[in-house]
């Protein structure tokens, strides 16, 4: 029934086509154009290919120089203990600390024999103990990552000799005394190159706590490849060429192309890479390491969407 | 909405059967004017008209805010798709995405299957592309799967397409930037298009579409992803309602790896000009002649 209504339209349309088209003279041009080769005109450029604000790498948020070279100390949150005012009172240090070469937190009780809570002061030790351990009575570190160090450490260093002053700086009136808050391990490192001492990561951390690294696996030419080669040895927030150059982290797919060329080229050109946005106009670019875990750079596997419904199980 | 083209057909054919008007070669003169004209041969004008009435009627059967819009090719575009097979895995966010886009039936207990326009074919790497061996059901707890490649296969809008010429009704057409679409309102579900089609591009609305309201996008296009009625054909239409904004393909959006290269073909600088010029590319059945606007690659 419709097939024949439409046969008859068709008739009806050729008909009017033989007899000199349609009389919608004064309209616009139809909705269906001819089909005919237009000028070619470019609307993007190859080499217009860096992003205006790169999406942010995880080395804004915590640089790497924060352990790694120079950087600020970051300020303790922990109310103070004023070191220095007993100091200046002829309070030794072996007074509080029972054993000076394994110092640890005197008992609250300790403390309470010359600041009992009633007393001026009293309040304050009990504050400070409450901001410093936690729930089982172990000392909580204001570390963001909290960076274990093998616990023998102060017993070799005080046999090596080193000066409680070395770490722990002069006695002060912060909180704890200084390497408790954020010890910068530049700090470690320059003491034991100074001294010839081993300074692998393991022989200072206990293995696997090192973050922001116990996640990386260097699975990535590993045979010949170390972290320095990329990251910059004298400023961990960069990275370097092979010929030095430092490479910001925003522009990390200059250091891939030194190795892979031809991706870094078909990248530029829109083959290889993700882009997102307008295929005329404004596009976001992802950078290698966006995709590419730079450490371990092969895809992992994903797990797929459903398949379609098979013919025999529509209902 | 289904309404609406069966009143045109039966208006239409009730005009053509009464023969004058039609055989005089004036359509302006019938009866009404949208539902006796096809979309291709409408003007601007009326389509507007038509693309708001459209609007209205899908306000009110979803009780949403809808956009419906009629975006001519744009001169000097000539769409064409790109896909590298050596980084596709086989994920089917393509597929899911491209559902969420278009509108398509989402299927369901008396809506039949649901409608997808990406098939993703899983083929063994030692056979190489041999369609007579590929798997669109495969279900793996992960993908890529061992000794296996994937090639997802969507309408490949050919610069010769069987599927138009096949049409008794001419409701299915090549735009000039290259979209082949569908006029679902002309559309009179004989399905000839489906078994023209090379590459089963093709999808046929056996019952009405289950489409919920909240799921619907009411970014639409009157050729693209406006909801369809039961007894028509869909298709990709390169997300028409997207790319002549200017935006990118919703597949190209969602392929987490992103093995997809999208653009125009008459801009040298087009990434898809690039790919050609740069990469060996291969056509799905290049012997039919049917000169696919789809390049596959191994990037």
């Amino acid at each position: 029934m419709r097939t024949s209504a439409h046969l008859l339209t068709l008739l009806g349309i050729l008909a009017a086509a033989l007899a000199g088209g349609c009389g919608g003279h004064g309209h616009e041009a139809p909705y269906r154009g001819a089909l005919e080769v237009p000028a070619v005109f470019p609307k993007s450029a190859p080499d217009d290919v860096l992003p205006a604000e790169p999406p942010p790498f995880r080395t804004d948020a915590f640089p790497c120089s924060r352990c790694h070279a120079g950087g600020e100390e970051t300020p303790d949150t922990a109310p103070a203990m004023p070191h220095a005012q007993h100091l200046a009172k002829g309070i030794e240090c072996g007074d509080c600390h029972e054993d000076v070469t394994n110092p640890v937190l005197p008992d609250p009780e300790f403390c309470a024999e010359c600041h009992p809570p009633e007393k001026r002061g009293g309040e304050r030790v009990l504050a400070y103990f409450a901001a410093v351990t936690g729930e089982d009575g172990e000392i909580t570190f204001p570390h963001r990552w909290q960076v274990k160090v093998k616990s023998p450490a102060h017993d070799r260093h005080a046999a090596a000799g080193v000066e409680c002053s070395a770490c722990h700086g002069e006695p002060s009136n912060g909180p704890f005394a200084r390497p408790r808050s954020a010890v910068l391990m530049q700090r470690c490192m320059t003491c034991h190159t100074e001294r010839n001492v081993k300074n692998t990561c393991e022989t200072c951390h206990e293995e696997g706590t090192r973050p922001p690294h116990e996640q990386i696996v260097l699975h990535h030419a590993e045979q010949q490849r170390g972290c320095l080669d990329c990251h910059d040895r004298a400023n961990r927030d960069v990275l370097h060429l092979a010929n030095g150059t430092p490479v910001p982290f925003t522009e990390s797919y200059r250091l891939c192309g030194q190795c892979h060329g031809p991706r870094l080229r078909d990248w530029k050109l829109g083959l290889h890479g993700k882009r997102t946005g307008s295929w005329s106009g404004a596009k976001e670019y992802l950078l290698c390491a966006h995709c590419h875990n730079p450490h371990s750079p092969r895809f992992e596997p994903m797990t797929p969407l459903p398949p379609p419904v098979r013919p025999e199980e529509i209902r | 909405m289904s309404d609406d083209g069966v009143t045109r057909r039966a208006v239409l054919g009730a005009a053509a059967a009464g023969a004058g008007l039609a055989l005089a070669g004036c359509r302006k003169q019938l009866v009404d004017e949208f539902v006796s004209t096809r979309l291709a041969e409408m003007d601007r004008d009326q389509v507007r008209r038509f693309v708001g009435e459209l609007e209205t009627r899908y306000r009110e059967q979803y009780g949403r805010d809808v956009h419906v819009a009629d975006t001519p090719a744009e001169e000097g575009v000539l769409f064409a798709y790109g896909l590298d097979l050596d980084r596709c895995n086989g994920n089917r966010k393509c597929v899911e995405a491209c559902v969420e886009e278009n509108n398509q039936s989402r299927g369901g207990t008396g809506h039949g299957a649901p409608i997808q326009w990406i098939t993703v074919l899983e083929m063994d790497k030692e056979r190489g592309v041999d369609l007579d061996h590929a798997n669109m059901y495969y279900d793996a707890e992960q993908v890529p799967r061992e000794g296996h490649f994937y090639l997802p296969v969507q309408c490949q809008h050919c610069d010769n397409p069987p599927c138009t010429k096949v049409c008794p009704v001419e409701a299915t057409w090549k735009e000039p930037d290259g979209i082949v679409v569908i006029d679902y309102d002309w559309c009179i579900g004989c399905r000839c298009c489906m078994s023209a089609c090379p590459y089963g591009a093709r999808h046929f609305n056996w019952t009405e579409p289950n489409l919920p309201a909240e799921q619907l996008n009411p970014e639409m296009h009157v050729l693209g992803n406006r909801p369809r009625m039961r007894g028509v054909v869909e298709k990709c239409t390169f997300c028409v309602q997207r790319t002549r904004r200017g935006l990118y393909p919703a597949c190209h959006e969602a392929c987490p790896t992103g093995a997809r290269v999208f653009g125009n073909l008459l801009d040298p600088a087009s990434e898809i000009r690039q790919l050609i010029e740069r990469k060996r590319v291969f056509l799905l059945k290049a012997e039919l002649n049917t000169r696919p606007s789809f390049f596959y690659f191994y990037g």
